[in-house]
């Protein structure tokens, strides 16, 4: 076994492509003048112990502080862990340990810097690693090991303080026994300890296994903001670096000694079986080295991954369609229309009580919005590298699902907790797509069946055939209007598969299911169908949110936005009809109906304000506003459009943003402005099926937004102090209706199905 | 056997003539900093130099690399030198970064043949995808680059 | 143009043609008619995708049967090869590529230059264009049918399957009978409808 270690510690030293010193940037501006730190060379931590001495304890922050046993490394360097956050080796180098993945929302940076702050720690010359599963790592409340929903900073956050505090305490005490002066004559900066009295100082390396033997105190005292130097300000990503000179290693750039390949290629329908292949005849390829059926299709296994394509390609390979086969999205349409009927709806939430005061109602504003199914298309296509033996499980994949993939593993292999290994590389996009264990287990079976380390690399075909998609929905909605024009009474219907199949919390699995299969969740914990609906920004006297939930066999499961996204467009486009047939401005409007809701209000002065929304727009331009509360956050947003025809050219798009406390102000600007561009393309996206088959399977036919298409983004934060929220999906939520009110602004119709080329529009 | 200059250091790879560039250099040649994205042409993520002009290595047989002289993100400039580098760096332009070793090679062409390029000029050269829509952080880093007035 | 119709009016007519000459000059006559009925025959190809693909009118070229502009903002560029930075070649090599989909030639991949666009015009109008050295890339009538022997024309018949392995359609004659026409077009004088 030792030897097996150490090899793969040459493994894991050979994911570096690069020499790991920060370069000196001369141009950078003066907020970040000086070496930063560099996740390029970042290792996933390897394990050497077993879950059960984590332990877990239950409820909150206190859970996760350790005793403070140390873990000596044995032949590595004697390094200790200072919590399951830290670890600090005797030549003064700090490792902090990320639990969740990179996927471009930059949470590799600021929760680090979180907990290097409070500590205070040499932020420049700190190192990274990625734990693998374990339970200190798991979201308090969904006790799940996870990164999505855009939780990451707001349930971490906190976490970060109060260990990096909780470490700079212990180590404090250590030195102050060292010194032979008191804990409180001692100040923490650089990753030194000093005394300034006499003058003497140390660092942590000299008192980091004194600091570790020592208990972990329950509530540290966090630092004042005032003494914090780099939450709260932007920081210099740490994993970009690595992204611009090509030696980033995502999960497709795995490479481990003794690897071999896969490409593979199943059935065109979700669920097909694979009936007839020549074996034989495929072995007989160029450097095939085997053939391993998978669920649904076939791997071709090569040292080189061009040898397994191409004899892949040139395979006859015979599939029978499984029970999606008389899937269409014609039917599926038509199927939801009806439902609106005759579905039977549960109550997802009940104000007053609208449905009689409809039925007495004079006029009756009603509209129903059909919101398509979309693929993820990460950039990076799925993907996954497995090494299974009798002995051991390990795996290095570009996963957002750490704890679902341990739990696959493990039913997968039958091994225990410490004998499967993740191994977390950067994620080339998450989007959600990332949180299934789908690409770790077909590359567990191929690895089985040929005992060697084997990379499977989907093509873009098979990544968008074997998505889990955003399930598309329809919604009615009816309301009825005052005297003073804001509705009396609301109902708003929804038809739709649940968003939750493959993704769920852990409490509501009373025992581990059967993992190869997708877990309906309790009705009670599938709320992400209804998000922003059950509570909207807005005060409606009478107000019903009604659900049917769809039996679908299409795979669905989380896509960036998840339900707040089509609900919004929904939503926000009927309050947009409401507005007009009441005669009111739009922004007034809902300023209106936000009367209670001080953080809307706030968001929706102030993106009135950046908009000059009460001025006229230039000649040929008009403008449409939506508002959201997502994510624990609120955003408004404005878009300014001219309409030419059918064509949709977005000039500007204007956000305001309230998430609370923004941790880095340019991080939360890049997740904002990219989110508008994941909001502009999903007005044009969808994917579409018939008997059973994706219409779109490639960039041809699913054509995400571009570069010249891109208007001018402008963002703005509002620090209301409130809990944080997350950024990384809020900037899609009011896209699609800022854009669709402003189409309406500038030509009188309403989009209400989407995408916008189902009426006929394209964007320019 | 097809034999080529890559980075500046000759090379030759062993393989079947029609096999798209893009394996070639990520799989016998070991750098993975191009990367797979579609396989059609369409996203960009392959980009490399061909004897100076932007190419996307998925649609390249390695046959037609004979004798070339080939350039990846890796060999772009050293220490992440080169001026979009250092802009892409200052700007903060990458977010999951699998598109940038593309985008980056096709602005590195679009400077060699238009140095002081306009917002025209970007929207037809950059045609990449990029789903976290860093795009307009990549503009901003090109006009740096070019050192244009903003 | 006289010198070809005397070279015409000399030769003899082996190809019967099926509308009656005028009565006063039967060999011009027959000539004329062979010359637009080889026109028409020539026109089947010219007015379909393939070519009129690459000879727009447009900044910009199409794509498909359907077309449709070209994707990711492809324009023509100063020189019919791409705005800088995305020339033709940066996706279009020397063959047709059956793994990514993407047409080729052994030739530079590049538009027609707007003179010699036909996209949208008049069966007359095309071929006044084909035979008008300021529109045809200052070509006789013998350096035009080379022209048309040049692997970037011929591609029309290889044309190569797309991204998803389907097949793009053919011109709707074979090539050899297609330069069969163009020589009896040029040989016949070049007439052209109205």
């Amino acid at each position: 076994m030792r030897s097996i270690c150490s090899r793969h510690e040459m493994h894991i030293i050979r994911l570096r492509l690069r020499n790991r010193a920060a370069t000196p940037i001369s141009h950078m501006s003066t907020d970040i003048s000086q070496q930063q730190p560099d996740l390029t060379g970042t290792r996933a931590i390897r394990r050497e112990f077993e879950i059960s001495r984590r332990g877990f304890l239950a409820g909150g922050t206190a859970a996760l502080l350790l005793s403070g046993a140390a873990f000596a490394q044995g032949h590595r360097e004697r390094s200790v862990m200072l919590t399951a956050w830290l670890r600090i080796a005797p030549d003064d180098s700090v490792t902090i340990i990320m639990s969740q993945s990179e996927m471009g929302q930059g949470i590799s940076t600021t929760l680090p810097a979180a907990i290097a702050d409070e500590l205070g720690a040499d932020w420049p010359r700190v190192q990274f690693e990625w734990s693998d599963f374990d339970p200190a790592y798991r979201h308090p409340q969904y006790e799940w090991m996870f990164t999505g929903n855009s939780e990451s900073s707001s349930t971490f956050y906190p976490i970060m303080r109060t260990m990096g505090a909780a470490a700079r305490e212990v180590l404090t005490s250590a030195a102050a026994t060292r010194l032979g002066v008191s804990a409180s004559s001692l100040q923490v900066e650089n990753g030194r300890i000093h005394h300034q009295a006499s003058g003497r100082s140390l660092t942590f390396g000299q008192v980091a296994a004194d600091a570790a033997k020592l208990p972990l105190p329950k509530s540290p005292t966090l630092k004042p903001a005032t003494a914090l130097k780099w939450i709260g300000k932007p920081q210099a990503r740490v994993d970009i670096p690595s992204k611009v000179d090509g030696s980033a290693v995502f999960g497709i750039d795995v490479k481990v000694p003794g690897m071999v390949v896969a490409a593979i290629r199943r059935a065109p329908s979700q669920g097909g079986t694979l009936t007839h292949y020549d074996a034989a005849a495929i072995k007989a390829q160029h450097g095939v080295l085997a053939v391993v059926e998978i669920p649904s299709g076939l791997a071709v296994i090569a040292n080189h991954y061009w040898d397994a394509k191409r004899a892949l390609d040139g395979a006859q390979l015979t599939f029978v369609p499984g029970p999606i086969k008389d899937y269409s999205t014609q039917t599926q349409r038509a199927q939801f229309t009806e439902l609106l009927k005759t579905g039977s709806f549960d109550t997802r939430k009940k104000v007053g009580d609208a449905p009689p005061r409809l039925a007495a109602a004079t006029k009756v504003h009603s509209a129903i919005f059909e919101i398509p199914a979309q693929a993820h298309t990460t950039m990076e296509p799925m993907n996954g590298t497995a090494s299974v033996t009798a002995e051991r499980c390990e795996l290095w994949l570009p996963t957002q699902g750490v704890e679902v993939t341990h739990a696959v593993a493990k039913q997968m292999t039958g091994l225990r907790d410490d004998q499967i290994v993740i191994h977390r590389t950067l994620l080339g996009g998450g989007f959600g797509r990332r949180l299934l264990a789908d690409f770790a287990r077909i590359a567990i079976i191929v690895s089985k069946a040929v005992s060697k380390p084997v990379k499977v690399i989907w093509t873009r075909e098979e990544d968008i055939r074997y998505d889990a998609y955003r399930a598309p929905m329809t919604h009615a909605i009816r309301a009825s209007l005052r005297a003073d024009g804001l509705p009396d009474a609301m109902e708003h219907r929804v038809v739709s598969p649940s968003h939750m199949l493959y993704v769920f919390p852990r409490p509501a699995i009373k025992a581990q299911g059967d993992w190869s299969q997708p877990i309906l969740p309790p009705a009670a914990y599938d709320g992400m169908s209804v998000e922003g609906l059950v509570e909207p920004p807005y005060s409606i006297p009478n107000y019903t949110v009604e659900q049917h939930r769809v039996e679908t066999p299409l795979s669905v499961s989380v896509w960036r936005t998840t339900g707040h996204g089509p609900n919004n467009f929904a939503l926000e486009s009927f309050v947009d009809e409401l507005a007009h047939a009441a005669g009111k401005d739009p922004l007034a409007y809902r300023l209106a109906l936000a009367a209670g809701d001080p953080r809307a209000l706030t968001v929706l002065k102030a993106v009135g304000e950046m908009s000059h929304w009460s001025t006229t727009p230039p000649a040929g331009r008009k403008r449409g506003i939506a508002l959201a509360k997502a994510f624990n956050g609120y955003v408004a947003q404005v878009a300014e459009v001219t309409v030419t025809g059918k064509d949709i050219k977005i000039h500007q798009v204007w956000s305001a943003v309230d998430a609370g406390q923004t941790l880095d102000p340019g991080i939360a600007a890049s997740n904002i402005e990219g989110g508008v561009i994941w909001g502009l393309s999903g007005l044009r996206t969808e994917v579409t099926f018939a008997a059973g088959e994706v219409q779109q399977t490639n960039f041809d036919r699913f054509d995400p937004v571009h570069l010249w298409e891109t208007p001018q983004i402008q963002t703005r934060f509002i620090e209301s102090g409130a809990k944080i929220g997350g950024t990384g999906e809020l900037g899609p939520v009011p896209t699609h209706a800022a854009v669709c009110n402003a189409v309406f602004a500038a030509t009188g119709e309403r989009i209400r199905a989407l995408p916008i080329s189902r009426s006929g529009y394209r964007l320019t | 056997m097809t034999r080529f200059n890559l980075n500046g250091r000759p090379v030759q790879v062993d393989g079947d003539a029609g096999m798209p560039l893009l394996w070639a250099i990520r799989d016998h040649l070991g750098l993975t900093g191009t990367k797979f994205g579609c396989g059609i042409a369409a996203c960009g993520a392959c980009t490399v130099h061909l004897d100076g002009a932007p190419i996307r290595s998925c649609s390249f047989p390695l046959a037609a690399a004979e004798g070339r002289q080939i350039v990846t993100i890796e060999g772009l400039a050293p220490n992440r030198s080169h001026p979009l580098q250092q802009a892409w760096i200052e700007e903060q332009v990458p977010q999951c970064g699998y598109c940038q070793s593309g985008m980056l090679m096709a602005a590195a062409a679009l400077l060699k043949a238009t140095p002081h390029p306009s917002d025209a000029d970007i929207n037809a050269a950059i045609t990449n995808i990029c789903r976290c829509g860093t795009y307009a952080r990549i503009r901003k880093a090109i006009h740096r680059a070019a050192g244009n007035k903003p | 143009m006289k010198l070809v119709w005397g070279i015409a009016a000399l030769a003899i007519a082996t190809i019967a043609i099926a509308s009656a000459p005028p009565p006063n000059h039967p060999q011009v006559a027959s000539s004329e008619a062979e010359s637009l009925q080889a026109f028409a025959q020539m026109l089947t190809v010219m007015t379909g995708p393939r070519c009129q693909n690459c000879h727009t009118l447009t900044q910009y070229p199409r794509q498909g049967d359907d077309r449709h502009p070209h994707m990711f903002n492809v324009q023509r560029g100063p020189d019919n090869h791409g705005s800088p930075g995305q020339q033709c070649s940066v996706c279009h090599g020397q063959a047709n590529n059956p793994v990514s989909g993407v047409p080729g030639a052994n030739e530079v991949w590049r538009l027609a230059p707007l003179s010699m666009g036909w996209e949208g015009l008049p069966a007359g109008e095309i071929c006044r264009h084909l035979k008008d050295p300021a529109r045809n890339g200052n070509r006789t009538g013998a350096q035009v049918i080379n022209h048309l022997k040049t692997n970037l024309v011929m591609w029309a018949w290889i044309p190569g399957a797309d991204p998803h392995g389907k097949a793009r359609t053919l011109p709707p004659m074979p090539y050899a009978a297609f330069i069969e026409a163009a020589e009896t077009w040029v040989r016949s004088g070049e007439n052209c409808p109205p």
